[in-house]
């Protein structure tokens, strides 16, 4: 109890600065009635009390304000991005999506090379049909109706050849002597 | 003279029981009340931030972060009046892995080894009880020099009580610990203040220059 009424030391100043309610009773009537300790309690309160003061006023400064919702009056890359940042369920498909179309893009191209292929095919067969009929026409110049209403006797004459002149005749087919 | 009054929490329970309120309406998808929590605390978070990094453009990334997480994890949040103190936590754990980058940075020689600033690289607002020049300079050394004698989990306290303004429960909450370690912490912190003669001084003469 002596103990109590005597003044505090340092240990119980700051006690009673860091929290009042955890000194006993005793102590609290002393603190309440004595004016020097009650003193010490404040000065070291004061202190402590400038510096967070002295802190605060080296930390007001102007800054950039923090946004959240700016993405309201911004283009669909902001909600993109916002989204992204606040997501990990988004960010997952993303990276599932672009997974799939990286897997998918050599399906795609092979598929591409395949019906490539058969145009080429089909233009080679389109071309070898062409050829055959050029073929066949070089054989017989002549439209096959003309071969059949000519006389028995024509195919054994010489065949004249386109441009070719021939002097027993006109130009009208009939004889140059009539 | 200041009264035990200075070391009540800045936040009011009135104010508390907004919070409450706005939390809870942003958990159920209120843009607007999100919005105005964090007008309400940007400029402690940013203190906050900036006290301890000392470079307004990190805080000001720092600060954008804290809220970007506070805005995701919001629905995790159970209890709606223990916002502040989950806040804090957010800008601590950035302000910590900030450090852990910069020094991770630096040990592997992407960066230089950058000692933490002593003084901010911006002045303060000017107001008639701002510091000039020199006398800013010397508080922030005498800053410095008070956190490199203070363990990690004094340093947290003793700045979240008296720069930050929290009382015994909020720092409780925010450093995950009971109100017994920070007290004990508290404690430890203010004598290593006291002992601190050249910060003593430094106060007492601003003090009275300050007065006068």
């Amino acid at each position: 109890m002596v103990e109590k009424t005597s003044h505090f030391d340092e240990q119980q100043i700051i006690e009673a600065v860091i929290d009042p309610s955890s000194l006993d009773v005793p102590s609290r009537r002393h603190l309440w009635e004595c004016p020097e300790c009650r003193a010490q309690k404040a000065a070291l309160e004061n202190r402590l009390a400038r510096f967070g003061q002295i802190s605060r006023e080296q930390t007001t400064i102007e800054f950039r304000k923090p946004e959240i919702f700016q993405h309201e009056s911004a283009g669909i890359f902001s909600i993109f991005k916002l989204i992204w940042e606040i997501s990990p369920v988004f960010r997952m498909g993303v990276v599932f999506a672009s997974l799939l179309i990286l897997l998918l893009t050599p399906l795609t191209l092979k598929k591409d090379m395949i019906y490539t292929l058969d145009r080429v095919y089909e233009e080679m067969r389109q071309d070898d049909e062409f050829m055959n009929e050029v073929e066949k026409l070089e054989d017989t110049p002549f439209p096959h109706s003309y071969v059949e209403v000519a006389a028995p006797g024509d195919d054994k004459r010489e065949t004249p050849s386109p441009g070719a002149r021939n002097d027993g005749m006109t130009e009208d087919g009939g004889p140059r002597n009539a | 003279m200041n009264t035990r009054e200075d070391f009540e929490p800045s936040v009011s329970p009135a104010q508390g029981d907004q919070v409450a309120a706005l939390v809870e309406q942003a958990r159920a998808g209120s843009a607007s009340a999100f919005e105005k929590l964090m007008v309400m605390h940007r400029d402690e978070i940013f203190r906050l931030v900036f006290f301890r990094i000392r470079s307004r453009m990190d805080s000001e990334d720092l600060t954008q972060d804290v809220f970007m997480s506070a805005f995701k994890y919001l629905p995790q949040l159970k209890e709606s009046d223990r916002f502040r103190p989950w806040l804090y936590r957010i800008a601590l754990n950035r302000v910590h892995d900030f450090h852990r980058k910069n020094k991770l940075l630096a040990f592997f020689g992407i960066t230089d080894e950058r000692e933490q600033a002593d003084v901010p690289d911006v002045e303060p607002h000017r107001d008639p009880s701002a510091l000039d020049g020199v006398i800013r300079h010397e508080f922030w050394v005498r800053v410095k020099e008070l956190s490199k004698r203070f363990s990690k989990m004094e340093r947290e306290v003793f700045f979240l009580r008296f720069v930050d303004d929290m009382n015994l429960r909020e720092i409780a909450l925010t450093l995950k610990r009971s109100e017994s370690a920070v007290k004990t912490h508290l404690y430890r912190a203010i004598r290593k203040f006291k002992e601190d003669s050249a910060l003593s001084d430094f106060l007492e003469g601003e003090w009275h220059g300050g007065k006068d």
